[in-house]
Parts: C-alpha cells; structure tokens; sequence
C-alpha cells in the first residue's frame, strides 16, 4: 500500500504542463420538458468525466464553458431520465428531458422487498447518501450520521479512533438499549463494530423511524432500523484510486490549570490553613528544616515548568488508501473495493489500522432469475489506551492535567523516571505497557431471485456477521503501577471475543395491478436469526520482557504463584418471525399499507415467547386533487400518517427470564455454585406504539423542499430492574413495568439559494425537537445524581444540591435545602431535580454548499441544546482539601481568605461536594465538516487517459462554540469522566478515475 | 431450463424455512445452570455449599466490609493522612441508609441465607447416604445460623436493650423465598440461630476436613459465643467449656502463634477459619494497600499501647512501627507475609490472608467473661491468664493477673481487645456492654466520641431493602427523612 504513496506528486507533475495549453469555448442553451415544453429551471448540466458543470436558471436556460474539442454534456433532473449528448461544433445546444417513470433515485430502501418508491411510501424514513460520507475523515460510519438527519441524535463517546457512538432515533426510548438494528445488505450487523467497515463502500443508507418502516422489524425495530445499502457494480468499467492524508490535533481546552509558579502559591495558600498538600506543603510541614532550606527547596521546584500536556498529547497522521472497480457486462456486475486507513489518534498509543476488502457481485442468469452476493472482509489493528475515561490517575486525559507542573517525566540527568504526583509515573507506565485489540469483521450474504410469473417474485437472501476480536493487554515485568497480585512479575491478558450470526429471509412478493388505477403488492416473509457469542481470556504472570507472546508467561506453581487465570463464555440467541406486508395505492392519490409481524424470541419468558405488531399507515398526493391547480408554487405535496408497535428485546439478557446459577463461587480451590437471578417466566419484549404524521413538500419552482414530522412514541412493558426485598438473596428482577413517552417535530428543509450558470447555494438544515417523559414506573425510584429515572421526569434528570455559593465570614461551601433555605450542611437529601437533563432535547444540522464551476465546499454544522453535564473532572481540580497535592484548576487561587472576602470559591479546607455548580450547560454548535473539491478539468487531464481527477480538503470538528467549561460537551452519558477529546482533523486527498 | 429446477430450490427453502420449529427457539444456557439441571446430585449439593462458604469470604462479608466496618467505627482505628474519603463515613459516624457498606454487609449476608436455605431446602429429596446429606445439611445450618447472628448484632440494638429482647431484630429467613417479611425480635432472632446451631451440630458428622469447614465444634464454640450476646452466662460458660475440654486444641505460644498470622497459615487454636485464595478479596488492603502504597487506616495509639511491644506475641504479628520514618504505622495482621518479613517489602500476595472465624482463645476469654457474671472471679481469672500467659512471655499471673470485680471485669475487656484487634470483635463488644467509643488524642475523624447506646451502634437499614419490602421498619435515628 505505502509504495502507491510517490505515486501522488509523479501524478501532478505530469498534469501541470496541460495547464498552460487549456482553451475553452462557452455551450449555452435551453432545457425544457418534453411533456409539456416548459422550461425546466435547476437542470444539472455537467460536463461528463468531470464536475465542470453548470444549472439551468428559472427559464431554462444554461451556459457552460467546455473544452475548445468539445465532449459530453449530461443534464440530470429530479424526476426526469437523464439525457447525455455530443457537444459537436456548434455553441447552442437545447435539450428536452423526459420524465423517468421510475423515478429510480427516490426509493426507500426498507430491507425486506424490493425497493419502494418514495413518492408513494407511507412511512417515515429519513435518507442519507455517499456523497455525505465519503472520505469523512473518521474511521466509523455511525459518527458520520451526526448532524446529518432529523430525529436522529448521535454522540461520539470518545475521541479514539474507532470507537462507537451512541445513536438514539427519536429519543430515548427505553430504559435499557437503545441502540438501533443495522441491517447491511439484508443482513443485521452488530452495533460498535463499524471500524472494520469501509464507509466508502456505502451508497446509501436509509433510516427507519416510524412504525410503518420499522414495525416489520418486530421485536428489534422499536429503536429504529439503519439500513444500509453498499455500492453494486454499474455496466461499463469505472476504477478509481483515492488517497487522503492528514493530520489530527487536539482541540483547546476550556479551562486553565495553575502554572509551577501558581501551584507553589497556591500549596503557600493551603499551608497557611495547615493544610499541607504537594511537594511544597511537604517541605513547608518539615520541622527539620530551617526556613532558608525550605525556601532553598522550593526555588528548586519553581524553576521545573513541565506542561504535561504535551507528554501525552500530540498531531496524530491519517492516511487512507482505497482503489476500486465498478463494472460489468449489464448482465453481469461486480464492484470491488480495497481500503487501507491509518489513523494515529491525538494521545500517544492511540491508533486505529484499517484493511478492508468488498466485493459484491450481481447476476441475471435468465429474464426471470438473478443472484448475487455482497462481501466484506475488514480487519483492524487498534492501539488503546488501557484507560481512556474515568478519574483515575492510569487515565492519561486526566493526570495530563493534574499531574503538578513541578514535577518531570524524567530526570535530566540521570534519564530515570521520576516519581510521578501519585507514587508512580505514568509515562513509565504507557513505556512499561500496551492495550492492542485485532479484530476480524466479515459480512457475507448471498440472495437468489426468481420471478415465477410477471410481479410474483420469490427470494431468498442468507448471510453471516461475523466478528472476532483479539484483545491483548500487557503490563511488563518492573512496571510502575502493577496490576493485580502477581503483576510485579508482569501480566498478560489476552481475550478472545467471537459473534457470529446467521440470517436466512425468505419472502414471496406480488405486484399487481387492476384496471391500471389499483396498485397491489403483498409480500408474505419468513425470517431465522441465530446468534452466539463465545470467548475466553486468560491472565498470565511473570514475564519475559523479552518475549511477545503469550509464551513469555511463566508456567504457574504453587510456589512461584504465578498461576494462570482463566475464562470463558458462550451465549446463543434465536429469532423465528413470520412477517406480511402490504400496500394499495389509488391511482397517484392515495396509498396505504399495512404490515404484521409475529416474532419468536428465546429471549422470553416460557409464558411469553411469540409477540406480535403490526402497522398500519396512509398518504395522500395532494398534487394529483384539482384544488392544487390553485397553486401553482406548490410542486409537490404529500400527507402522510402511520400508526403502529414495535417491539425491543435489546437491554435484556440472553437468559434473563431464567433461574440461573453461576460456577464462579468455588471455595477452598473446589468448585462451587450459587444463584445468580431468580426466575421471570413473564419476561417479554418491550413495546412501541408509534404515531408519525408527516408532510413532504416542494415549493417554488423546486427552490424548496422539505419535511416535517410529528412523532409520538409510548413505550410500555419497558425492561426494569424492580428492587426486591434482600431477605430474597437478590437485589432485582428484571421485569415489564413502566412507561416512557418521546413526542418530538422533526424538520428538513432543503433549500436552493441562489442559482446562476456558474454560481448554485443550498442549503440543508435538519432541527429535532425532542420531548421525553418517565410516565410510570413499577416501583418508586429517587432520580440519582448521575442516572435520573423516575416517573414524571425527563429520562437523564439530575438530581442534585442547589450551589448557594461561599460564606463571605468563614469561606463555607453553602448550599440550598429542600426548602430553599441557605445551609452550610451538605446533605444528599436536599438534591432538587430543577437543572434539566443530559440527553439534549433540541438537535440538528446545517449544511451551506457552494458550487462554482468545478469547485465544491460545503460547510457543515451540527449542534445540540437544552442539556446539562455533570463536569466530574472539575471535582478533581477545584478540591483543595482532597486533591490539592495534584495541579489544581486556576479558579482555586480565587479561594477563600479572610473573612468578607467574596468569592466563589470555598476556603481550602473546605469539604467538596458534587452540587448543581458541577452541572453546566452543554448546548453547543460545532463546525463539524468542511469540505472543499475540485475536478480538475478534462482539457488539464485529457493527455493522462485518466478519466477525471478530483482533489478535496475534509477537515472534521474545526471549531466549537459552547459555554459548557470541560474538555468537550459532547458527551455520550452524563458524565464527563476525562473521556478522550474527540480530535480536529485536516485532511487532504486526491481521487483519480480511469 | 435452470429456470424449472430453480422452482424447486424456492419451494424447498420455503418449506424448510416456514416449517416452525419450536426447539429452535428453545435454547439452554451453556455458561450458567438453570433450575431445571443446576441441583440434580449430591455433588451439586456439595458445590452449592462450597458457594456458601465462597460468599462468606465475599467483600461484602468476612473478605472486606463486615470486618472493616466495625474497625473503622471502633476505636482501634484512626484516619491515615493517605486517606482519600475510604471508609470515612463509617468512622466519622456520617453513614446513613444509603452509605455502601450497610447496604453491601445486609445484601451479601441475605445472600448467604438465601443460598443456604436452598441447601437446606432442597437436600432431602436428593439421592445419596443420609450421612453425607446430614453433613452438607448440618454445615449449611451452621452458615445460616452465623449469617442471621451477624446481621442482628449490626442490624438491631443488643440483646438487652429490652428486657425480654422484644425490639425489633431482622427478618429470619428459614426458606429461599422472594417475600417482603417483616421484622423478627432479637428474641426470635437468637432463638433461630441457637436452634439452627444445635440442629447442625446434631447433623454434622466429624469429617477431620479441619478449620476451613464448619464442624460440630464449630458450631458449639458459635454457639458459646451467641450465648455470650445473649447474656445466658451459663450456657455460655457451657459451650466454651466442651470445646476447651474437648482438647482438640491447645493455645498457642511464641511463632506457633504467631505463623496463624503469617503466610504459613497454621491452625494452631483454629476451631473454624475461610481459606483465602488468589482470587479472593484481599481484606489487608482494606487497611494497608502495600500494592498502592496507600495506608488508609492507622492503629491508634491507644490500642498500640496496650502491648507490651517487646513481650507481647501478638504486637508484632498486628501491628507494623514505621515511625518517624514514615508517619503511618499499619495493620499487618492480614499481610499474609512470612515470618518476620520485611515491612518496605511487598510480600507476594498484598492483604490476602485466611479470616480465622473462631479461635481457642476466645473461648477461654467467652468463658472467664460468663464466669464474671456468674459470680465466679477465680475461674474467670484463671481462663483471663491462660490467654495472658501464652501471649505474653512477659507475664506473670502470680503477680500480674491478680484483679478482681471491676479491674477483672476490665482485663476481660483488654485482653479481648488484644487479641482480637482488626477482627471487628471490639465494635460489638462496645455495643454489647453499652459502653462508648472514646477516641484518642491521636483521632483524625471529624466525631471522636460517640455515647453508649448511640443509635449509630445499630446499623441502619439499607434504602434499598425499603424500594422492595414495605414491611420494613428503619432503625431508630435514621428516618428523620
């Protein structure tokens, strides 16, 4: 892969001497509709092989500058086939356009069926296309979907490369997962394994979020479906190779921590108030020395200034490689795909490798029957942080802040360690260790289609996800920080993590019509999915430093105790459905469809195994009633309205609704059993009921489209964990009990700015405003500080103490209690539930594409509002009394003093307790993308028998404007723990066709 | 051509496909057993006793918080400098229902019942020599018996704080049950275990297994020590009597004591201890964390004076002198080091040591506290010194162990103090004699008293026992909400 690397510059300069010689001549004309002979304003007209391309204006009409030899013009239109001609000698060239029945482009793609059209669908799905994800400059695609579609809320959890996001569609619904079922191809892939997967591959992926879209999915679709649909081979020969290089930063912290001259300060500070904490409070608290030798001492340290951020961060390099081909005899197409992506992430031993291969492959072997098959194989080599989140001092985001600027990594001298602010260093550490993780992804599914008679088609489609993960984790021999009891000698964890699920569907769909006016089609389905997860892992000790593998361990005897530990597991799952789906459309007016499905889940209790839902929905064209002649800036208008369940059986465990009893009690080194849950045979799937209505439009001449949806969502039978009496031996039973409401108005709006021969504006905006509310719940249940769940509240609720500020007379923290009243007690009682919740009820995007000429550059934005964090690294750094002997935040040497200083700061002595001054505003908007291409134009490339050349800039989280003070508010739980920041991306790249 | 055949491709994948089949869904559990194969043998009934026995040496049980716990609110332990909020709320008095350790000590102690009370329940109708069946029974009693004890002795006020023990003790669970039970009195409380006691002793046949499992003894010297709880002197002073007579057993002096404590782990006085292997919870860290260097309770003062450093066994073996070079002295009883080991090394295993339950000692000092109360000075001076004597090489009971009425009555006190310090005896012994925890000069906590018969000496009830039993009641003090 690297050697294609020279392969980039050898390229330009080849393409700069056809510079100098381009000539061009200006084509204009007139594109108008066949049917009626109107003009047709907003025609793609583009120069074919390049992006050199113009827009038709409100009558029709175009120019264009072309090559002085001429080429190709296409001119492509919503709704219309598009048409390709010569541009031959002349300089005016007028087009008529016919309308494309099929429409192929506004499809909805559900997973079971053949695609619908859109015009006619009666559900809500919301759609996303390549051009939105190729070459983000991220390694997974579920963070791409941020921003990008209404209803949908992502979060990137870290900053690592690879890691998941959390994706809710319209809310979260449950109190368990909430993770939506992606189907790829047909086939459903595990959530959080996307490293392994080429987003570039992807052609488009459609988001169910009714129940009209989504009930067909049965026990899985209540958190929504993500269809993903990959690439498949076009007639003809396209190849392209892209290549994409960058660099990764940090973004600024919002907060400042205390330089050496103000923590020794500050440490003067805490002694005054006998507080001795850090290296000067432990010079300052030693009888031994004299006050010269102490301040002697102390002058030592003020001239180490060691900013540790630095030691740990640092500019990360992406490069990402991929070639591929997409072709065919038309009877027979294949796309194939390789992909190579290096991504070093923004603190040291962080980085993700990506091999990816895809091949999908279609056949028609008669007029009536086609196969194909659709292929992906990607593996990972992943470099983790052994601890990415959480305030502890092995988590490098946080010691990179706490550790004291007086302090060094090493000794200059000497070159040893020093001995780091906690007892042990943990850069030494990072040296003395490492977290690897390989993973194997494959995707594999193969279909067969047959049309028995015209419109009664048969299918079958089979497929396999399957994903292992090696995790190999490794403390060596004389590492600082040992883990465990015979880590002294150095441990070594490896971990073996398999998934593999089956998936065979078998449908037969039938399509008809009567008298041309009545539409049918009814598709009767069957579906098994079968599901295990297997593993096992084990922990050796006493290394050998100079081995990799696991043969490094010592053998374990009772003697050298080095005994080895072992584990394993393996869990099965099963899912039997029978679905039938159905829909009749009346003329182009009115559609409704209605769909059943009955799942079985080995998930249920004995008494609840099978479970049905159904939906039913409605839209009505209103562009095809006279009354629309009325107004004519309407283009297009459609009603539509859903109603429907849907069931969920994430969040409960495979075994759940069992009695079971655990082998992990042994005693005395003999086996030993003990109950692990008590029986639940009632146990059942949760369940959705889903109203959408919703209204797409087009306006003025096309200028403006778009769609708005009201949601309705009550979850009922929700997963909870109901305390029992722990006279029981058990703390819980999962059981059904509660309710949960989402109600939520989803906007898009797609909009066409300004339009000239060379110049076109748009605008895409989404906004969602979601609205959750806890309606019941089996059992009383106190929102908790980091975890709000209770009944009438939004899911995500704090409860905490009320800030009351600082007592100017002795520097006490005070608090509000449960009456308002101003106390200096801190009791955890008085928590109130007024500061709102994590999960963000308002969400969007916004994207500004610019196109002049050749040139692109959209600009994206993605923003939340309306939700709170809980800043928990603050507690850390504003904490004298406990954790002065680490750096501390600059707002501490605004501490207390003397009496009628007025702060807001407590004394230093002063207990730190986590109140609503921890809680800060997290809304935010964030630059998320821009991206700027190029083609370069044909005349420039003609000499190179490349086919089109484009060169673009991606660069990824650029700016954030936000008042929350941590690292970053985007957060996926709702507590910042020091999680990795999500890193700043600049990337370049080029993409040849030939 | 293709296209015929193909048919029956189609109509054959449907039929397999729609043909339904139950069992496909019927999936058994391969990491876990279920009700149905879980308690089929005698040897499943052996394995779920050892599950017994495995959740006695729990963090929540004698492997961490239950010990703990009564340390940290005693007077034996002060706050280290090091300490970073670990164990405070105990020690400061600050705990409420909803602290950790109450609610970590009720919840894995009913874990224990509930497990025993599937033995107990289930054992009968098992094939297999009655003997053997008696024996899992029997041990299965005698853990149940000892959970119940050691939850009413946290969970109610003592034994007298009524006349006839009518206040509220905890829910005795005889059955496996999910239920929302009420509470029992102390009354019931004790009658229960002294019941499930004698029964096991009845059913418990001598095996030689040793100390690690409960034995007839085991459950006499239980029950001497229940009877002693219970103010029934007699019985008490009975019970210690027949094991002390039993002769099993002999007081150990010099490294024979001191290695109970060490590595080697002998059994010398051991009538019932918990093995601690390495994947048990290192209880040593609880006090001293030598992995992380972190001492997170000293030994106070007080109690470090109450040796006779040089001719005292058990000083060495408890406790650990840093100073001045390191403001921290520790608890070493649980270092699980060898002989003498060094105390700036880490031993190989940090903290883990085997948690003697019942020892010999205590029966001696059981004894000559009921022969106090029964009116009998000699005899209980005479079981006093035997302890004093094998302890001490320093002592002389001729002109050391000479005290009589209060003094006596006090020496019981010290002595037990001594010799059972960091195993939580002193806590209840404070509470059980309604006496109050006077802190030193040395106390770093932000309360260093606390009266006789505070309220803090019975534990609260955990909030979470209240979200799923509305039959329970909370302890006095703690439901000003």
């Amino acid at each position: 892969m690297r050697r294609i690397l020279p392969l980039f510059p050898i390229l330009l300069f080849l393409l700069l001497p056809t510079v100098l010689h381009a000539q061009q001549r200006t084509v204009s004309g007139t594109v108008t509709s066949r049917e009626d002979g109107g003009p047709l304003p907003g025609v793609n007209v583009l120069l074919q092989g390049t992006s050199l391309g113009s827009i038709t204006d409100v009558n029709g009409k175009y120019t264009i500058a072309v090559p002085q030899e001429g080429g190709v013009l296409v001119f492509s239109f919503v709704g219309f086939v598009s048409q390709a001609l010569e541009i031959g000698a002349g300089n005016v060239l007028d087009v008529q356009l016919e309308v494309d029945a099929t429409q192929l482009k506004e499809v909805v793609v559900t997973g079971y069926g053949d695609p619908q059209e859109k015009r006619k669908y009666t559900g809500s799905v919301a759609q996303v296309g390549s051009k939105l994800i190729e070459n983000v400059p991220v390694a997974t695609v579920d963070q791409m979907l941020q921003g990008r579609a209404a209803g949908v809320m992502v979060t990137a959890n870290s900053g690592q490369p690879g890691t998941p996001a959390f994706v809710r569609i319209r809310g979260i619904s449950s109190a368990g997962s909430v993770t939506p079922l992606y189907i790829m191809d047909g086939i459903p892939i595990s959530a959080g394994d996307f490293a392994a997967l080429n987003p570039n591959d992807i052609e488009s992926i459609n988001i169910l979020k009714d129940a009209a879209s989504s009930s067909l999915y049965g026990t899985r679709g209540a958190n929504g479906v993500i269809v993903i649909t990959t690439k498949r081979g076009q007639e003809g020969l396209s190849m392209h190779y892209n290549f994409q290089y960058g660099v990764t930063t940090r973004t600024n912290a919002k907060f400042d921590m205390m330089s050496t001259a103000q923590k020794i300060q500050f440490e003067r500070l805490m002694a005054d108030f006998d507080l001795y904490q850090g290296e000067v409070g432990r010079i300052l608290e030693d009888g031994s020395l004299s006050s010269a030798e102490k301040e002697q001492r102390i002058a030592q340290l003020a001239r180490i200034n060691t900013d540790w951020t630095d030691v740990f961060f640092r500019n990360g390099i992406t490069q990402m490689h991929e070639i591929n081909a997409s072709g065919g005899s038309g009877r027979s197409n294949f796309f194939l795909s390789a992909n190579y992506r290096k991504e070093e992430g923004i603190i040291r031993e962080s980085d993700l490798e990506r091999y990816s291969l895809r091949f999908n492959f279609d056949h028609d072997a008669s007029e009536k029957f086609s196969f194909g098959v659709s292929n992906s194989i990607g593996y990972t080599k992943t470099n983790f942080l052994p601890t990415e989140s959480g305030n502890n001092v092995n988590n490098p985001v946080l010691y990179a802040y706490i550790a004291n600027p007086y302090t060094r990594v090493k000794d200059p001298n000497t070159g040893e360690y020093e001995p780091g602010p906690t007892g042990f260093n943990l850069v030494e550490q990072m040296d003395q260790s490492y977290n690897r993780q390989e993973q194997l992804k494959i995707v594999s599914g193969a279909y067969l289609r047959y049309e028995i008679i015209p419109g009664l088609v048969a299918k079958t489609n089979w497929g396999i996800d399957f994903s292992e993960l090696l995790d190999d984790f490794r403390i060596n021999a004389g590492a600082p920080n040992q883990a465990g009891i015979n880590g002294e000698q150095g441990v070594l964890t490896r971990g073996y993590d398999r998934l593999a699920s089956i998936i065979g569907t078998t449908s037969l769909q039938y399509a008809f019509n009567i008298k041309e006016d009545h539409n049918l089609r009814v598709l009767v389905g069957h579906e098994l999915v079968r599901g295990n997860n297997m593993g096992f892992s084990f922990n050796g000790y006493g290394l050998n430093d100079k081995l990799g593998s696991a043969s490094a361990i010592t053998q374990g005897t009772p003697g050298n105790n080095f005994i080895a530990e072992v584990g394993g597991f393996n869990t099965d799952n099963a899912l039997l459905s029978y679905f039938l789906d159905g829909l009749y459309a009346f003329r182009d007016r009115f559609t409704v469809s209605f769909n059943v499905r009955r799942d079985g889940s080995s998930r249920f209790g004995k008494n609840r195994r099978y479970a049905n839902f159904y939906s039913a929905g409605a839209s009505w064209n209103l562009m095809a009633e006279e009354f629309m002649t009325r107004y004519p800036f309407v283009n297009d208008l459609k009603l539509r309205a859903s109603y429907g369940t849907q069931g969920r059986q994430t969040g409960i465990g495979n075994f759940q609704s069992l009695a079971l009893y655990g082998s992990g009690f042994s005693y005395a080194g003999q086996q030993g059993i003990a109950p692990l849950q008590p029986a639940n045979p009632d146990l059942q799937w949760e369940q959705t009921a889903s109203l959408d209505i919703g209204l797409d439009f087009t306006v003025l001449n096309e200028r403006i489209s778009g769609t708005v949806d009201f949601y309705h969502k009550l979850t009922t039978e929700m997963f909870v964990d109901t305390p029992l009496s722990r006279t029981s031996g058990f703390s819980s039973l999962s059981i059904n009990g509660g309710e949960m409401r989402n109600r939520g108005i989803e906007l898009t709006l797609n909009t066409l700015n300004i339009v000239t021969s060379n110049f076109t504006w748009s605008t895409d905006l989404n906004v969602t405003f979601n609205d959750n509310e806890v309606l019941k719940l089996t059992f009383e249940n106190d929102a908790t500080r980091e975890t709000g769940f209770s009944e009438g509240l939004p899911i995500g609720t704090f409860a905490m103490v009320e800030w009351a500020g600082v007592n100017p007379a002795n520097g006490d923290p005070l608090y509000r209690d449960k009456n308002g009243n101003v106390t200096n007690i801190y009791n955890a009682d008085d928590a109130v539930t007024k500061f709102g919740t994590w999960d963000p009820p308002r969400f969007g995007g916004l994207t500004n594409t610019f196109t002049y000429k050749g040139i692109e550059l959209a600009v994206f934005f993605s923003f939340q509002h309306g939700n709170v964090l809980l800043n928990n690294q603050r507690f850390f750094t504003t904490n004298a009394l406990n954790f002065g002997q680490f750096n501390q935040s600059v707002e501490q040497l605004r501490a207390w003093r003397n009496p009628g200083d007025i702060t807001n700061v407590p004394r230093v002595t002063a207990q730190r307790e986590f109140s609503s001054q921890d809680l800060e505003d997290a809304s935010f908007i964030r630059l998320r993308n821009v991206s700027l291409s190029y083609y370069l134009p044909p005349k420039l490339i003609a000499r190179t028998k490349l086919k089109s050349v484009k060169v673009y800039l991606q660069c990824q989280n650029l700016y954030t404007f936000t008042r929350y003070s941590g690292f970053d508010p985007e957060d996926a739980g709702s507590t910042q723990l020091s999680q990795y920041p999500v890193p700043r991306v600049f990337t370049g790249g080029i993409d040849i066709g030939f | 051509m293709a296209g015929i055949k193909l048919k029956y491709v189609f109509v054959f994948c449907l039929a397999v496909g729609l043909s339904s089949c139950e069992d496909f869904l019927d999936l058994t559990p391969t990491d876990n057993l279920t009700d149905e194969n879980a308690l089929v043998s005698l040897d499943d009934f052996r394995q779920a006793l050892n599950g017994c026995y495995s959740g006695l040496t729990s963090r929540g049980y004698y492997g961490g918080a239950y010990i703990v716990a009564a340390d940290r609110m005693s007077d034996d332990l002060r706050r280290s400098s090091e300490n970073l909020g670990e164990g405070v709320q105990m020690h400061s008095y600050t705990f409420n229902a909803s602290t950790t350790e109450p609610a970590a000590i009720w919840t894995q102690l009913y874990a224990v019942i509930n497990r025993a009370n599937i033995v107990i329940g289930r054992i009968d109708g098992v094939e297999g020599s009655q003997g053997a069946k008696n024996s899992l029974k029997g041990q299965a009693l005698f853990i149940r018996a000892l959970a119940h004890f050691d939850l009413v002795r946290y969970f109610a006020q003592r034994y007298d704080a009524t006349p006839d023990a009518s206040h509220p003790g905890i829910p005795v669970m005889t059955e496996s049950v999910i239920s929302e039970p009420p509470r029992n009195t102390v009354a019931q409380v004790y009658s229960q275990v002294i019941q499930d006691l004698l029964d096991a002793r009845q059913l418990m046949v001598e095996t030689g297994i040793g100390p690690i499992r409960a034995t007839p003894l085991a459950a006499t010297a239980l029950l001497a020590r229940v009877s002693l709880y219970a103010r029934d002197w007699a019985a008490a002073k009975q019970y210690a009597t027949e094991v002390i007579g039993s002769g099993v057993w002999t007081l150990a002096t010099g490294d024979l004591y001191r290695n109970i404590w060490t590595s080697a782990e002998l059994n010398n006085e051991v009538i019932f201890k918990l093995v601690m292997l390495q994947n048990n919870a290192a209880i040593g860290q609880d006090y001293w964390s030598q992995s992380n260097d972190i001492v997170s309770f000293n030994p106070t003062q007080d109690l470090i004076d109450l040796y006779d450093p040089d001719g005292d066994v058990r000083f060495k073996s408890f406790i650990g002198i840093r100073q001045p070079a390191d403001p921290d002295n520790v608890v070493t009883k649980y270092r699980g080091a060898p002989l003498d080991y060094p105390l700036d090394q880490k031993p190989p295993i940090d903290g883990l040591a085997d948690i003697k339950i019942l020892r010999l000692s205590e029966m001696y000092l059981i004894r000559a506290e009921a022969n106090f109360e029964l009116q009998d000075p000699t005899a209980a001076r005479n079981d006093l010194n035997a302890v004093r004597v094998a302890r001490i090489a320093t002592f002389d009971p001729a002109t050391d162990g000479n005290e009589t009425g209060a003094a006596l009555a006090n020496a019981i006190m010290i002595e037990r103090r001594r010799e059972f310090a960091f195993e939580g005896h002193r806590w209840h012994d404070l509470k059980r004699k309604a006496l109050p925890v006077m802190r030193g000069a040395d106390c770093s906590a932000t309360q260093c008293e606390l009266e006789a018969d505070d309220y803090h000496f019975t534990l609260p009830i955990p909030q979470g026992e209240f979200s799923g039993n509305v039959n329970m009641t909370q302890n006095p003090g703690y439901d000003a909400n």
